[in-house]
């Protein structure tokens, strides 16, 4: 089960409203390398996972990039909060607006809505952590796009923070991954 | 008194973008300031096992990577500082740090489970966490509804701020 906490896994404090930042921030909370893609296909993957190390790692980084949804979720609030409906013109979230409200919608940078198809998964271990740490890789190369978008540092710290999430998650796929080669030999 | 191999942390202490004086828990039962200063002595006392050095939970938190090694930045982009400016974010903080270090060690430990060292340290920081957990939740109420400080007089788990809001 999933316990709640109430407190993020990295401060944001976001003073400054900025609508087009959060319309860009949107590909990481329901894009296909983004944070709700991850948590739920590592989450998936775990089930067949050949060894303890495996149901472990996935576990605890699908749990982990729940974590980061939530942090994503926090930025494109802070940035849309108050926002007014001439505001959300300006910034192409009008469209949005018309179909949701100022509520959460998890969809791509261009509005395609999040789809399970993100969760790939083949039940080969070799083949499930070679596809994720390309999903590490690409969520990372995302982050620094992001990060060339905006000046603000109250936006780049945390963006800073979750790229520099996506290499350690990447390189502990890549270790498991190079002992399970080994290993799982047919 | 550390080693030079081992002194992996200079540039956290030259570039002098941190507070010099971190802030510190006093720990309830004892009186005494606790953690970071046993904490790294403990990190820098790490062995060099793979070549997986751990920095300590401020740098850690502040980077989002707790493995000198696999610390990669991005351009010439220097980690935020993180600026307590009310006691509440600072207690709040400790417990981020302590919950990161333990974070970043465990995944270190869901692959390399036996190494002795590093489940010390996880160990360590579990102890540190648990005692900064129950100077913040003293002070401004529970984080999560089973916390040991209950709400007894009335249900005070709803209390704001909610974690996307910002905190102040």
């Amino acid at each position: 089960m999933w316990k709640y906490e109430k407190i993020l896994q990295y401060p944001i404090n976001i003073k400054k409203k900025d609508l087009k930042m959060a319309r860009y921030l949107i590909e990481q909370y329901g894009g296909s390398n983004g944070e709700l893609a991850a948590a739920f296909r590592y989450l998936n993957q775990r089930y067949t996972m050949p060894d303890e190390k495996g149901k472990a790692l996935l576990t605890d980084i699908g749990t982990e990039e729940l974590a980061h949804v939530e942090m994503i979720s926090a930025m494109i609030y802070q940035l849309t909060k108050d926002a007014s409906i001439d505001e959300l013109k300006k910034a192409g979230m009008d469209t949005n607006y018309a179909a949701h409200g100022k509520s959460l919608y998890p969809t791509d940078v261009n509005g395609v809505p999040f789809t399970v198809a993100y969760f790939a998964s083949t039940g080969d271990p070799v083949a499930d952590l070679s596809e994720d740490m390309a999903a590490e890789q690409k969520a990372r190369a995302v982050y620094e796009n992001l990060i060339n978008l905006t000046d603000d540092m109250d936006v780049i710290g945390p963006l800073l923070y979750l790229r520099q999430r996506e290499i350690i998650h990447f390189n502990r796929f890549k270790e498991l991954y190079e002992e399970y080669k080994k290993t799982t030999k047919k | 008194m550390y080693s030079q191999e081992n002194y992996y942390l200079d540039d956290y202490r030259q570039n002098a973008i941190y507070p010099k004086a971190m802030p510190y828990v006093v720990n309830p039962n004892t009186g005494m300031n606790t953690f970071d200063n046993n904490t790294f002595n403990n990190t820098f006392m790490m062995s060099n096992y793979n070549n997986d050095k751990v920095v300590d939970s401020y740098l850690g938190l502040v980077r989002g990577n707790m493995f000198a090694n696999l610390y990669d930045p991005y351009r010439n982009y220097k980690p935020m500082e993180i600026r307590s400016s009310s006691e509440r974010e600072e207690l709040m903080q400790k417990v981020q740090q302590y919950a990161f270090a333990m974070n970043d060690i465990a995944l270190y430990l869901d692959v390399y489970p036996n190494n002795k060292d590093m489940l010390n340290l996880y160990n360590e920081y579990l102890k540190n966490y648990n005692i900064a957990l129950g100077n913040f939740e003293r002070r401004f109420g529970p984080i999560s509804r089973d916390s040991m400080v209950a709400s007894t007089d009335r249900w005070n788990y709803d209390d704001k701020p909610w974690p996307w809001e910002v905190q102040k």
